[in-house]
């Protein structure tokens, strides 16, 4: 059975997630809040919603983040979904530029860079491209988010999608820790397979 | 539809209007009529491709009582795709609660136009991808939409393109336009109110009430510029099935998911 937390630092929705992973056979998922907690399970999972600057500081107010970069330092898989992908990265320029954990190298800029007249959030299902190691159709899946990670190392990227012709970076993989910007708790079964090969 | 950008993908939501463990449908708002058991109801829904759920607790917004989160919780139980709630939300706590009981996001028209401050005090905690703005739309004159409350009885005088704006400013995520006028009619949506929001705000526009026919949807995709549409009617008494209707739209040129 493998032992999945799900990190509560007040800036999280994590019901549907642990619903989720809690249908799928042989995993369970727990809501964990304090970093203390966090070397018993085999995953963590890094949730987030709200602006970056402020789930950073909920995160430093407990010391999480340096419970969290002692996780990944055991090797244990980290996955950061949406804002929780985000916060992985050196830094975002939400608001002001804020130091995120750093534990991909790379950045989080404004999405309506790409394209000044499209409609942000940017909510819809969108086709993803993984790299042909993790899936070889392009799948749909739930995205909602005006923020976008851009990795320095482009062997970092597992997935891309377009926003109105232009590439961004959907998934992200260093060693142990993977990113998703997307939400496969919300992708419907493509979403949930997804979710479910990387929490092997 | 985004003339900007036409590999973006046009949302198709399916909105259930509840009461108790029931689907229910209304005219006009008004009238209501039980259609079946919600929970089949959003199951089929959701096995049909829908991308969407609205889920709407029709006597939370008529009586002004809380929403009913028992009930949400057995509805949705095993819908894995966004779930937009409404109807009763006047505090931080209803949000938490709805988002603990399956909710994504959630929708706030009386509540939004009481105490604004709900909105910003709710986008800070949750974010504006959570908090989307619902306005019920009544058509006052050839010019003018007026924004109502309480289930659509109630009048403001807010006018509804301008408080789209501010609904913006105060920071929601997409906002949800629903005409009372067209409600349960079946002869098509409010498509001019819909193109006037859909031109005047940044964020995503799901436009809802008045659908009877395929037309009528397309119709509201390229003319009325939506990023969404919310269909009941025509999917309640199976007119159409959201496969369907996902064919016909694809078939007159606009993107959307399989």
């Amino acid at each position: 059975m493998k032992k999945i937390g799900i990190l509560d630092y007040q800036c999280s929705n994590v019901f549907n997630l642990k619903k989720v992973i809690n249908s799928l056979e042989g995993k369970t998922a727990t809501i964990v809040a304090s970093g203390s907690q966090l070397q018993k399970y085999d995953i963590l999972i890094l949730p987030g919603v709200g602006s970056f600057p402020h789930a950073m500081s909920k995160i430093k107010l407990n010391g999480l983040d340096k419970s969290i970069l002692k996780f990944s330092e055991s090797g244990k898989k980290i996955i950061g979904i949406c804002l929780g992908m985000q916060l992985l990265f050196d830094y975002s320029e939400e608001i002001e530029r804020t130091d995120g954990l750093g534990l991909i190298p790379g950045s989080v800029k404004y999405l309506g860079d790409l394209n000044e007249n499209l409609k942000l959030p940017n909510v819809t299902w969108s086709k993803t491209k993984f790299s042909n190691r993790i899936k070889s159709e392009e799948i749909y899946l739930y995205y909602n988010h005006s923020y976008m990670c851009v990795p320095k190392e482009s062997s970092d990227f597992i997935a891309t999608t377009n926003f109105c012709n232009s590439q961004f970076c959907a998934a992200v993989q260093k060693d142990n820790i993977v990113g998703f910007q997307f939400h496969p708790e919300l992708s419907s079964q493509d979403g949930i397979e997804l979710l479910s090969s990387f929490l092997e | 539809m985004n003339m900007d950008c036409k590999d973006k993908i046009t949302r198709i939501i399916a909105k259930l209007d509840i009461k108790g463990d029931n689907l229910i449908k209304g005219m006009h708002f008004e009238g209501i009529r039980v259609i079946g058991d919600a929970h089949s109801y959003a199951n089929k829904y959701y096995l049909d491709n829908a991308d969407e759920i609205i889920y709407i607790d029709s006597v939370a917004s008529l009586y002004g009582r809380n929403i009913s989160i028992d009930h949400l919780k057995r509805t949705v139980d095993n819908i894995f795709i966004p779930v937009t709630v409404g109807g009763g939300i006047r505090s931080v706590k209803d949000i938490e609660n709805v988002l603990n009981a399956g909710g994504d996001k959630v929708a706030i028209n009386s509540a939004a136009i009481r105490s604004p401050e709900l909105i910003s005090d709710a986008v800070r905690i949750f974010g504006s991808q959570c908090i989307v703005g619902s306005i019920q739309t009544k058509q006052i004159n050839s010019s003018s939409w007026e924004a109502l409350i309480d289930g659509g009885r109630q009048k403001t005088g807010v006018n509804v393109v301008e408080w789209s704006k501010i609904l913006v400013d105060l920071g929601v995520g997409e906002i949800l336009l629903t005409s009372v006028d067209k409600s349960g009619v079946k002869k098509g949506y409010d498509t001019e109110i819909v193109k006037q929001v859909s031109t005047s705000v940044s964020v995503p526009i799901i436009a809802s009430g008045g659908e009877g026919s395929i037309d009528d949807i397309i119709d509201v995709v390229i003319h009325g510029a939506v990023d969404a549409v919310a269909i009941a009617s025509v999917l309640h008494f199976d007119f159409l099935s959201i496969t369907r209707i996902k064919e016909l739209m694809q078939h007159n040129g606009i993107d959307i998911r399989f």
